[in-house]
């Protein structure tokens, strides 16, 4: 076959089919990056005033490159322990996250022979702000820090205001 | 319609909303002819020279009773009889206090007709340290304090007692009395709370700051330490820079005191201390509404130790509580100048009776 039938014949295929759809990762610009999938981390982290705590992070991606954090937090310690749920917004790719955490706190832990169990469970509500970075090879590992408050807001429920930060570190366990 | 106790555990702090404010008791006139008058009090004029012989020897000749506290720690309490008694006081001094400091209030109580059993709270006076040979004023859990007192109460006072029981707290001792009467409300007759400790002044630090380094202290550690700014007993604090009195005499008597009974005193706090007065204080805030027991208060207008606002919050929840400020008065009303101590002392007195012909 010669080039010019070769040439006539790809052209003929293509005009054929003109409405065959394109790849859309192919399509791409080669400036863009692809849309980062869904991804599951655990994690551990330190911190203050809560010393030391366990995390299991579910960061779902959004269309246009930003992550929608959502995460179970448990905070075992011998005073004032938590468990939280906390909802982060990471906008278009950056590691800034800002999010809200509420947490049910047991003032003293059930097993300790301070606990009165009318008087040590209480609900707390505050605002977190921080950054979330992924490292390694398709962010393999995330790095996090955070700072936050506390409040408990109803009137004489009286739990005074704290600040919490928290330094984390989580592997990823699973991705779609 | 306030929600039952057995819902307190399932909604914890959230209790506090939409919760009507309970009915509050008539208040007891405090003001009637018969009242006690300064006259029937002991007076600062001539302390100094008959304090050794009709204070301080009377005192330590009483009987001292123990018991064994929670976690072994033992105890001590001393009962002073009255005659023909009205009624018995169960005495509760305030953080670092010696029950034997408060012999001269203990006195004047007898001589009006109440039996009084002075205890030593764990880690004060004459009860056991928590770390034999130091200052530090510490407790593992706040609750531990409420649970020696319902044992002195069960064990010792009940059953000796077939009339009229009062409990008379002075700040920390008030914040023990107010979780007990939450946890017992049909043991005592009436309290009386001296400057309570309903929240604690956080001094330099703002209380978020406080509450957030405290709390990070007692999370990582057993808080064994002295907090920030405490160390041990100074026996070179001066009468100028009192915050709780303005009693020359009895300042320099309490000085005295523990200068020539060095096991009694007690120093600066431990964080866990801090940490677990903070929890008393954060959950009383939620308990005035749920203790019907007739309290009477004092709050003092020049308070430099605890919150006036967190013990106006208690009271005014309180259906039995009717407060009384006393202007110009300070912390330790009780061991305060006469003309403050002697309307303190008439008053609860007249209160006392009152609750007394009552029953």
């Amino acid at each position: 076959m010669s080039l010019i039938t070769a040439t006539v014949l790809a052209a003929a295929v293509a005009l054929a089919a003109p409405d065959t759809p394109v790849d859309a990762t192919s399509a791409a610009s080669p400036y863009e990056r692809p849309l980062p999938p869904d991804r599951l981390y655990l994690a551990g982290k330190l911190g203050w005033p809560q010393p030391v705590g366990a995390q299991a992070l579910l960061s779902l991606a959004d269309g246009r490159g930003s992550r929608w954090d959502v995460d179970l937090l448990i905070e075992p310690s011998r005073y004032q322990q938590s468990v939280s749920l906390g909802g982060g917004f990471r906008p278009f790719r950056a590691a800034f996250v800002v999010g809200a955490r509420a947490r049910w706190l047991q003032l003293h832990p059930p097993w300790s022979r301070g606990y009165v169990g009318a008087l040590d469970n209480a609900v707390a509500v505050g605002p977190e702000i921080g950054g979330r970075w992924g490292l390694l090879a398709d962010d393999k590992l995330l790095l996090s820090l955070g700072l936050g408050g506390l409040f408990s807001p109803w009137g004489r429920a009286a739990l005074p205001p704290m600040v919490t930060l928290d330094l984390g570190v989580g592997w990823k366990v699973m991705e779609r | 319609m306030c929600l039952p106790r057995w819902a307190l555990p399932l909604v914890g702090v959230l209790l506090a909303a939409g919760c009507a404010l309970p009915d509050k008791l008539e208040p007891i006139d405090l003001e009637a002819a018969d009242s006690p008058v300064a006259a029937d009090f002991s007076s600062e004029i001539d302390l100094l020279e008959r304090f050794e012989a009709q204070v301080e020897q009377p005192w330590f000749a009483l009987e001292q009773g123990a018991f064994e506290g929670v976690d072994g720690i033992t105890i001590r309490y001393r009962v002073s009889p009255a005659n023909a008694p009205k009624g018995a006081v169960v005495l509760l001094g305030g953080r670092t206090e010696a029950a034997a400091k408060h012999a001269e209030n203990v006195f004047d109580l007898n001589a009006q007709g109440y039996t009084v059993y002075a205890m030593d709270h764990r880690g004060h006076g004459a009860s056991d340290r928590l770390f034999e040979g130091s200052d530090l004023c510490h407790v593992e859990y706040f609750q531990d304090y409420v649970e020696d007192l319902a044992t002195l109460m069960d064990g010792v006072v009940l059953p000796a007692q077939d009339g009229p029981v009062f409990v008379v707290g002075h700040s920390m001792g008030a914040s023990v009395a107010a979780l007990y009467l939450w946890q017992h409300p049909e043991v005592f007759d009436g309290a009386v709370f001296s400057s309570p400790m309903f929240g604690v002044d956080t001094g330099a630090f703002p209380l978020a700051v406080a509450q957030t380094l405290a709390t990070g202290v007692c999370s990582a550690s057993a808080g064994a330490a002295y907090t920030v700014g405490h160390g041990d007993y100074d026996p070179d604090h001066a009468f100028e820079d009192s915050q709780v009195t303005q009693s020359q005499v009895r300042f320099d008597l309490k000085k005295q005191l523990y200068e020539q009974y060095p096991e009694l005193r007690v120093g600066g706090a431990s964080w866990s201390w801090v940490c677990e007065s903070m929890w008393a204080a954060e959950v009383l805030q939620r308990l005035g509404r749920h203790t019907p027991t007739r309290t009477l208060m004092f709050q003092v207008g020049d308070e430099q130790i605890v919150l006036p606002e967190a013990q106006d919050a208690w009271c005014d929840d309180a259906p039995g509580c009717q407060k009384v400020f006393v202007d110009g008065a300070r912390h330790e009303i009780l061991s305060e100048a006469d003309a403050y101590r002697n309307r303190a002392l008439a008053l609860t007195v007249r209160y006392l009776d009152a609750l007394a012909e009552a029953r």
